[in-house]
């Protein structure tokens, strides 16, 4: 166990190593306090739209306070930006295994008496951590900063209608739609992890696994009859289950059977490296 | 003879005092007498605690503040959002009876001391108006204004888009002191069906039916404090 933690600190300590592991956190560190400072000029705006949708329902409703606060903010942001996030994710995961490849310490690093399985399992697990600390790292800024610079308050929701929900509940859910999004950006490092496993090239990783999120996606949006018909068998179709984080009350049974079907994805892609890995030539 | 003369006069003096108490109300002074009652409160401070269950709008349960000024200010404070409904506020009747017209008394029960109003809401272009429950700017909508003539309060009202309820406000009246009446509280049940509602109201989901009740519950009154309309005007902090 030991020996595995010391397999799993040096990978993640070559993953730092790398310039382009740090592009994601720099990115959510810009980001993230520009949309802070652009909300303190157009809080207004939001105001006044909510304010007339407001009056639209039903007649005669008054709107009393401001929607604007950091709740709001920080859900806002994860709207924006659960699609970008698997990019900042393929970056380190497709070069986690190929990047060696590529480097040719492949041939060194498999001599040592380490199992390939060891190796390949700290690789993953070390992807998966520097996964789970982007997320995390992207909770703790966009709430954080959201509170301290803009407040708590209830949270506004577009569910059904409009859901409001009191400060309390508001955190909680954010903890488990940040749970949720961990676990989906799993899938999306499992994956490159798996195209990174194939190939010695680190790049080629990244924009297979782009692209088969995208076209997924695309696929999953398509309101074709045969689209309609794949669409709960693809992965993607389960990336928004931590909105579902959201709703009132939440639907326990989307989320797990979300879940369910990311898992089996996960180990699915997971195995097929392994299999790939563990059988594969090293001739670079 | 006489027996068959006796009830025919009985009769007569029946549809004589109906007629006579018919004549005693009229739209005016009804109006009037409202408007008396209402304007025993120069000006009030009211906690309220606001409940909705209902399709559409989903709120936990929120504490406001009502300031209100005769005729028509009012500035509401909340901790954190809310959306309060207009339509359930203890507003002046005149703001009420305003947005109808060609309104008529419909019924009157001198035992039970109520009075039927009905008129035609008056609809704006505005789909921002209060009473604007219909994407159709033509449709037809009546409310019947029940009327306490006793303590010339407004217990209940109905809002009817044709001949569909959509709407209906009960409400609860104290006496807060020598004959002054104010809410204790209000119950709101709404109704829109399908077809009717305002696509604005349902945001993603379509024409979906809305229906549900909405309570507000009042306490602590501070009747009469003297507040100025400059307050009315500030912005809520």
């Amino acid at each position: 166990m030991k020996f595995m933690l010391t397999l799993i600190k040096n990978e993640i300590q070559k993953i730092l190593g790398k310039k382009r592991s740090l592009i994601g956190f720099i990115a959510m560190g810009v980001l993230i306090p520009v949309i802070m400072i652009a909300f303190s000029y157009s809080e207004g705006g939001f105001a006044n739209e909510l304010s007339k949708k407001a009056k639209g329902m039903g007649g005669g409703f008054l709107v009393v306070g401001s929607i604007v606060n950091g709740y709001f903010i920080a859900h806002m942001i994860m709207n924006f930006l659960w699609v970008h996030i698997p990019f900042l994710i393929t970056l380190v995961a497709g070069d986690v295994v190929a990047g060696e490849g590529a480097a040719g310490t492949f041939r060194i690093y498999l001599i040592r008496p380490v199992s390939r399985f060891k190796i390949l399992l700290s690789k993953l697990l070390a992807v998966y951590i520097y996964t789970a600390a982007l997320i995390i790292f992207f909770g703790l800024l966009s709430l954080g900063l959201g509170v301290t610079w803009h407040g708590t308050g209830d949270l506004f929701v577009l569910h059904d209608g409009i859901l409001i929900l009191g400060p309390e509940t508001a955190l909680i859910r954010f903890l488990l739609a940040y749970t949720l999004a961990i676990f989906i950006m799993f899938s999306v490092a499992s994956l490159t992890y798996m195209f990174s496993s194939m190939v010695n090239n680190g790049i080629g990783p990244m924009v297979g696994a782009m692209a088969v999120i995208i076209i997924s996606i695309a696929i999953s949006n398509i309101p074709l009859d045969i689209f309609i018909t794949v669409k709960p068998y693809l992965f993607t179709t389960y990336f928004d289950i931590w909105m579902k984080a959201f709703y009132d009350p939440v639907p326990w049974d989307a989320i797990f059977k979300g879940i369910g079907v990311l898992a089996i994805y996960i180990i699915s892609f997971v195995s097929i490296s392994f299999w790939i890995f563990t059988r594969k030539d090293i001739l670079t | 003879m006489i027996r068959r003369t006796i009830p025919l006069i009985i009769v007569g003096l029946i549809f004589t005092c109906l007629d006579a108490m018919d004549s005693s109300f009229s739209v005016t002074m009804v109006r009037e007498k409202l408007t008396e009652q209402f304007s025993k409160v120069e000006d009030f401070t009211v906690d309220i605690k606001l409940s909705v269950q209902m399709t559409g709008l989903r709120m936990p349960k929120k504490k406001i503040t009502l300031h209100y000024k005769n005729p028509d200010h009012f500035k509401i404070e909340s901790k954190g959002f809310a959306l309060v409904p207009q339509y359930g506020l203890p507003l002046s009747p005149e703001v009420l009876l305003n947005s109808l017209s060609d309104i008529t008394i419909d019924s009157v029960d001198e035992i039970s001391h109520r009075l039927i109003l009905k008129g035609n809401i008056q609809l704006g272009v505005d789909k921002e108006d209060i009473w604007n429950f219909s994407d159709k700017g033509n449709q037809s909508m009546t409310m019947s204004v029940s009327i306490d003539t006793e303590r010339w309060v407004i217990p209940s009202f109905e809002v009817y888009a044709g001949a569909e309820k959509i709407l209906r406000i009960d409400t609860g009246f104290s006496n807060f002191e020598n004959g002054l009446f104010l809410p204790v509280e209000t119950v709101i049940e709404l109704d829109i069906p399908e077809m009717d509602a305002n696509p604005e109201f349902h945001m993603r989901e379509g024409n979906a039916p809305q229906s549900g009740k909405i309570t507000l519950v009042y306490k602590n009154y501070k009747v009469n404090q003297g507040l100025d309309e400059a307050f009315f005007l500030e912005e809520p902090e």
